[in-house]
């Protein structure tokens, strides 16, 4: 009885080695050939470009949002054209980033770790081994690659639209003065410590979310049931996982 | 078990007898626990992980369901090893892969997708990139399971054809003794993970054994029994 909760307690530490020692692996055996080149754009595009309407419709409604919560804040200490600084720095320090990795999660990563535990179901991964193609390094390390790309990129657009959505609300509808709204914004906010912080935080969060993608994708157990799970899996844990190195990172870099 | 070069043998038995194992322990997918295998020469199991990427280059598998990638071309599923393997230029693959699609009669499907192909058009496909390396040994995985009887004649045709004008090796897994029968030049059979008999299949068709009897001749009533057996089964046939 003691063993299995024992066993219970240190399946997940377990799991974490297993998983780093996939990364290692994924790594280890990199390769540069133009051929790693054509894969990783590919995928850029299949899991970066094609998630580019939801961040922008997302980012603009943030910035929308996120301005009116500020003025109606502001405006009690007569402060409402501080609203881009707070707009600002919220954005790209912690919203930007955080945001936009688990609409990435759930936009990209469940289609990886679907498409890669269906292709496990279907023998095509046993059929690569078969040829001589290292599955890791064909199918599972372009992604990783290229989700590590996309969310910085992806991010910068959030960033971007949300920006956009705040000057259409506070300028547009609020009446605020666009003079005012830009000089605040362009003295208030570092680029070195608001935007590069937020950017080091969305590389990161890449990385960690294609990398639960590719995993849970590459050991589903090869059945519909596996791929089910290992979708579900990859929102969960990216999920949780993303909000945790967040303040882990936060309070070390503030 | 012996499998000589250059001819098209068969493993049969009833399914779950450890057919597909074989075949795995071939392609170095598992190690045994007991015994060894060697093919060209070389201890499969003894070898490293690149030594053994390294002889899968001359073997080609045709797996159970084609195992075709489903996010490329018929053209691009069988170019994909001379891709990863060769430094040929695109006109050269282009003309192998061609040729190759040719051999298997699918000229022109190189720009459909494998989910419009129907399922003796997609083995057949399989077929074409197992071979493209021209490899010195193919497995193949019940290779007829799921198709028509035209198909079935068909792939039979094809692996003939492909085994001797390319000298290949053959290893066939299956459970269907009547296409075999036209097909291979020699066959094992296996029953209760014991190898009971083997010959050509005219040979078999006369053996005396009552085990090889049953499963050559498709009777219910025999020594391999048809129900669940959780321990050692009863089949106590052996030939040797």
């Amino acid at each position: 009885m003691q063993r299995i909760q024992k066993s219970k307690l240190l399946a997940p530490i377990a799991e974490t080695g297993h998983c780093g020692l996939f990364l290692l692996r994924m790594l280890g055996g990199i390769r540069f050939e133009r051929s790693l080149l054509i894969n990783t754009l590919q995928q850029t595009y299949l899991i970066g470009a094609r998630s580019l309407v939801i961040i922008m419709i997302c980012g603009f409604f943030v910035g929308m949002v996120l301005s009116l919560q500020s003025i109606n804040a502001l405006q009690q200490f007569g402060a409402s054209d501080q609203v881009s600084l707070l707009v600002g720095k919220s954005l790209f320090r912690e919203l930007g980033p955080v945001l936009t990795a688990l609409l990435f999660a759930g936009r990209a990563g469940t289609s990886v770790a679907a498409e890669i535990g269906l292709m496990k179901a279907t023998s095509q991964i046993e059929a690569m081994e078969l040829m001589a193609i290292d599955p890791v390094q064909r199918i599972a390390l372009p992604r990783f690659l290229a989700g590590l790309l996309s969310l910085p990129l992806l991010t910068a657009m959030f960033n971007a639209f949300a920006i956009l959505g705040a000057v259409m609300f506070s300028i547009g509808v609020m009446g605020l003065d666009p003079g005012i709204f830009w000089s605040k914004l362009q003295t208030g906010i570092y680029f070195g410590k608001d935007f590069m912080g937020g950017f080091w935080k969305s590389i990161v969060f890449g990385g960690l979310v294609s990398l639960i993608a590719v995993y849970f994708g590459y050991y589903a157990k090869p059945t519909g049931e596996g791929v089910g799970t290992a979708t579900t899996r990859t929102v969960v844990m990216s999920s949780v996982l993303v909000l945790i190195f967040d303040f882990i990172m936060t309070s070390f870099f503030i | 078990m012996d499998i000589p070069r250059g001819s098209v043998v068969a493993i049969m038995g009833p399914s779950g007898v450890g057919k597909t194992t074989i075949l795995r322990l071939i392609s170095g997918q598992l190690h045994p626990s007991m015994g060894s295998i060697e093919v060209n020469g070389k201890e499969v199991s003894s070898l490293s992980h690149r030594q053994l990427y390294e002889s899968r280059k001359d073997i080609g598998v045709l797996l159970q369901n084609g195992a075709l990638f489903t996010d490329l071309t018929v053209f691009e599923n069988i170019a994909t090893p001379l891709r990863e393997h060769t430094d040929l230029p695109e006109e050269a693959i282009r003309e192998r892969v061609l040729s190759k699609l040719e051999s298997v009669g699918l000229k022109g499907t190189e720009e459909l997708m494998p989910h419009s192909l129907s399922g003796g058009m997609a083995r057949r496909v399989a077929l074409a990139r197992a071979v493209i390396l021209n490899p010195k040994i193919v497995l193949f995985d019940e290779p007829m399971t799921g198709l028509d009887p035209i198909a079935k004649s068909t792939i039979n045709l094809l692996i003939r054809e492909t085994n001797d004008r390319l000298g290949l090796t053959s290893v066939i897994v299956t459970h269907d003794v009547e296409q075999m029968n036209k097909l291979v030049d020699y066959c094992y059979i296996l029953a209760a993970a014991k190898l009971i008999a083997e010959g050509s299949p005219q040979d078999l068709m006369q053996f005396k054994d009552p085990a090889v009897d049953q499963f050559m001749n498709g009777r219910v009533e025999g020594p391999i029994s048809f129900k669940y057996q959780n321990s050692k089964s009863s089949t106590t046939a052996n030939p040797s």
